[in-house]
Order: structure tokens, then sequence, then C-alpha cells
């Protein structure tokens, strides 16, 4: 193997390298907004349900 | 804090008044709490803004990063939560007009059923107290207490209604118990006894001057009626107020020991209820009650008297008792004999066609949409009573009536030349105008009767024989369709 090669080769690594980490840290970031988006919704309709249930509760024991 | 006892203010049912509060209530509350969500994340943000302002830029970034994960975070979350919620109140809305509407079809489906069953049969709620015409009786609870509401499947209760004092369910309709309450009139606030509303009204009027006789006759008729409608035609006849019945009684012991009656002390008479039920052979079942006013004589001597009688809008049958010797011609005829007799006699003082020029006067006021001129549908049977005095019997007697249907064999009845004789009686001493007139305007049918059978002598202590009171009243009923057969 030749200096010429060598280069390539280790440019090539360092490219692939690179790209890997790239798509890997987009894939995070993508991974992380779903978990948010998805928790987010979750705990939204969670509260909605808490919120609701207990203003009911509060409503029909206030008003007679 | 409110007692016990303390009366409350009735409450609606649920779908139509505390359900559309809690509405408003959930609304106004889950805002607020919104609001408070949305502050809430806001104030994080400028917290952590705050934190990274003056920090190492590595620092600012990552911080900035979580500031961006919040906000996506915290938009979806609201976002979500508001759906639901506008969810729900949708739901909670639908679920709200759903029931209300199923109520509401329950409500008009027995509301339309009574106001059917009620005009189709005539009945109708009237006060006997103070004649005045109610949708509904006003209903007590058997704590005593007065029901504001009207006790009838409503918003306030379909089946029952709660009394607003002791919580107790009432039934809103009389099969499901409502009939065991006591009841009173909205108006005057007297009780009303059970019959009220139970039967068709019939409202009959007795008219004539004082000393005509209304009172003997009306109590009389009643006997007789009440005996032979039972005994021969199977009908029953009975008082639905203890009171009347107790009244009655007394006054048909007062007759028997030969004592006629008193004068009426009410100028504005308490209506006397009779309910008549039909033999089980015949239809309809449900039975009539009757409304008998006898008010006293002097309110025909002033129209504001007269006007006073509200009973007339409902009036279906007259009575109108003649005084034979209050006819000016007649009296002037017999004029010694009266004189002679004055005081067992008691002539009235009124010209019948006073009496009766005020009482067209009455029905032109009462039913004003009636052209002037119109036929009246009422009923007018003219009696005239104490036959027994001064050989009346002779001329409008059974004897008379009888030679009358030898001398014209058209006549096939005793009714019949009744009728005739009577009307030429009263044609014969100067009536003729009244006659013409009352037919022109009634239907009409002529009678003569002795209420008391002899003249009230107080030596006399022989119980009174009434003659021929049966018939008037009788055919004022079958006109009436109070009874079907005699």
């Amino acid at each position: 193997m030749d200096d010429t090669t060598e280069i390539v080769l280790g440019g090539l690594v360092i490219l692939v390298g690179t790209g890997l980490i790239i798509v890997l840290a987009y894939l995070a970031w993508l991974y992380l907004l779903i978990c948010i988006l998805v928790a987010g919704g979750l705990i939204g309709v969670a509260l909605a349900i808490y919120h609701f249930r207990s203003v009911l509760l509060e409503a029909h024991r206030n008003i007679k | 804090m409110r007692s016990t006892l303390q009366p409350r203010s009735a409450q609606k049912l649920y779908p139509f008044d505390r359900g559309w509060r809690i509405l408003r209530y959930v609304i106004e509350s889950l805002t607020t709490r919104l609001y408070s969500i949305h502050t809430w994340w806001v104030n994080k943000v400028r917290q952590l803004v705050g934190f990274a302002s003056n920090r190492h830029w590595f620092v600012r970034y990552w911080v900035y990063v979580c500031i961006v994960g919040m906000v996506i975070f915290a938009t979806i979350q609201y976002i979500e939560m508001l759906l639901v919620v506008i969810c729900f109140l949708v739901l909670y809305i639908l679920s709200l007009a759903i029931w209300a509407f199923f109520y509401l079809i329950i409500i008009s489906f027995l509301a339309l059923r009574t106001w059917i069953y009620t005009k189709y049969n005539a009945f109708f709620f009237c006060c006997p107290h103070c004649h005045k015409e109610m949708p509904l009786p006003g209903f007590r609870c058997p704590c005593g207490t007065e029901q504001d509401i009207p006790l009838f499947p409503n918003f306030y209760g379909i089946f029952s209604h709660q009394c607003s004092v002791c919580n107790k369910k009432l039934p809103t309709l009389d099969r499901w118990g409502r009939a065991a309450l006591r009841r009173f009139c909205p108006h005057c606030k007297r009780p009303l006894h059970e019959g009220i509303g139970k039967g068709s009204n019939i409202h009959i009027v007795l008219v004539g001057d004082t000393s005509v006789g209304k009172t003997n006759y009306l109590v009389m008729a009643i006997d007789v009626c009440k005996r032979t409608l039972e005994r021969k035609y199977h009908y029953s006849v009975s008082f639905p107020d203890p009171q009347h019945e107790r009244t009655f009684e007394s006054n048909i012991e007062r007759l028997d020991t030969g004592r006629a009656l008193p004068k009426t002390p009410d100028l504005v008479p308490p209506a006397y209820n009779i309910i008549i039920k039909f033999p089980p052979s015949l239809l309809p079942k449900f039975p009539k009650l009757l409304y008998v006013y006898d008010a006293r004589g002097e309110i025909y001597n002033d129209m504001g008297e007269l006007s006073r009688q509200e009973y007339y809008k409902y009036t279906k049958g007259i009575i109108f008792i003649i005084d034979p010797f209050a006819i000016p011609k007649y009296s002037d005829q017999h004029k010694i004999e009266i004189d002679n007799m004055r005081k067992l006699l008691r002539p009235a003082d009124l010209d019948v066609d006073v009496i009766y020029g005020r009482l067209k006067e009455t029905f032109e006021n009462n039913f004003s949409s009636l052209a002037r001129g119109h036929r009246y549908s009422q009923s007018v049977a003219i009696v005239i009573n104490k036959t027994d005095a001064l050989h009346l019997e002779d001329e409008l007697g059974l004897p008379a009536a009888r030679n009358l249907m030898r001398q014209r064999p058209s006549i096939s009845t005793e009714e019949d030349a009744m009728h005739i004789l009577v009307r030429d009686f009263l044609n014969l001493y100067g009536l003729g105008n009244f006659v013409r007139d009352i037919e022109a305007h009634f239907n009409v049918r002529y009678f003569s009767c002795s209420a008391l059978g002899r003249l009230p002598e107080p030596s006399d202590t022989s119980s009174f024989r009434p003659i021929r009171v049966f018939e008037p009243l009788a055919w004022i009923l079958k006109q009436t369709k109070a009874i079907k057969r005699i």
C-alpha cells in the first residue's frame, strides 16, 4: 500500500466516521424529539383528565 | 346556615338548570387552571433564560437546547390538554342536551295526554268558593307545606317533586298517588274537596228573585232526583264534599219537620257539588260533577252584584224560578186572596222581565264573543213555583195537563202538555215579551211545581211533600248531558 492509497483510505475513514456520527446524532435528536412529543401529548391528556375530573367534582360539590 | 325546617327554593331537574350552571363553573375554572399552567411554563422558561444569559457559550447552548425542548413539550401538552378538555365539554353539553330532550319528550307526552283527556271529557278545575278556574289546584305535602311549583310532570320533576321543607317525594299524577294529597285553590287558598277535577264539570244556576223558593226547590229537587236516579235508573248520586252532605241532610231534616229553609245568606254563593256516576251499562265511565249555584235573590236588584257572579261564564243550564204571585197581571187579578195570605205566600218583589233583562245582560257580558241576538247554547228550565196555592194546580197541575191532552190528542206526553200550559199561562198574564225573547235566545222548556207542596204554616209540623220538582232538574241534567236516560 503506497502513501497515496493510505491517505485516501484515511480520508474515507474520517469521512464515513464523521458522516456516521452526524447521522447518529441526527437520529438521537429525532428520537429525543419524538419522546418529547409523545410524553408531552400523554401528559397533556392525563392533565386534562385530572383537571376536568377535579373541576367537575368540585362543581357538583359547590353548586346545588 | 339554613335550618332543616326552613323552606328552600324548588330545584329544577339536573339537565334543565344545575347541569348548565355546573358547565359554566367548569368552563370558568378550567380557563383559570389552563392559564395558570401556561404561566408556570412561561416562568420556567424565563428562569432558564435568566440562568443561561451570563454562562459560557457551551453551557448556554445546552440550556437553550433544553428551553427549545421545554417549549415544544409545553406546547404539545397544552394543545393536547385543550383538545381533550374541549372534547369533554362537548360530550358534557351533548349529554345534557340529549338528557334534557329525553325529559322534554316525556313531559310533553304526559302534558299532552292529560290535556287531551281533560279537554275531551270537559274536566277542569273550578273553585266552588271563589268560582275561579285554575289550570291545577295547589297541593299540600303531608307535612303541611304548600307546594309553590305546580305538582305536575315538569322541569321540577317528572314522576315526583320534592317537598321544599321535608324533602318528601310528592307524586306528580293522581294515578301515582297525588290524589291522596290535600288540595287548595291557588286563588282563595280554601281547601278543595276530592271531587274537584274528577268529572266533567256541569254548572247549573238557579235564577229568581227573593222568596221565589229557590233554596227550597234546590234541596227538594236534589233529594227527589237522588232517590229517583239511584233507585229507578241505577245512577250513583253523591256529595264529594262532606260539608255539603251535612248541610243537605240538615236541610232535609228541617223540611221534614215542616219548616221552610231560611234565605240564602251568600250574595256570591259557594257551589253545591254533586257527583253523578252513570250506571255500569252506560258510557261514559267517568262521572259528571255538578256545580249548582243558589245566590240570594237580591243580586238581581243590582247589576254590580250580578257581575260578581263569575260562575255565569261556565253555566250550562239555568233553572229560572218564577213566583206566580209576582206576575203583576196575575197579582192584580188575585189581589184580595194574595193580600189575605201575604205572609204565607211571601210574593217576590221584582218583575220577571227585570230579572230576565239582567240575566241576559250578564250573559252578553260573559259571552261577548257571541254576536248580539245570537242564540246561546245554554238551556233554561222556566219553573212556576208555589202551584199549591190559590188553586194553581187546577191551571198548571197534572189534572190541567191531562185535560189538555184530552182536548188536543196531538200532545203525546204530560210533560209536553205541562210545557204548553205554563207557556200559555205566562202569555196570558202579560209575560208574552219575556216568553218570546227567552225562546229567541235560549233552549227553553216550561214547568210548574211546588217545592214545598203546601203553604209553610208555622203551626203545621208535618213534612213537606214536593210536587213535580224532579222534572225541571232532570230536563236540565239531560240537556247538559249529566244524565242519559230517564
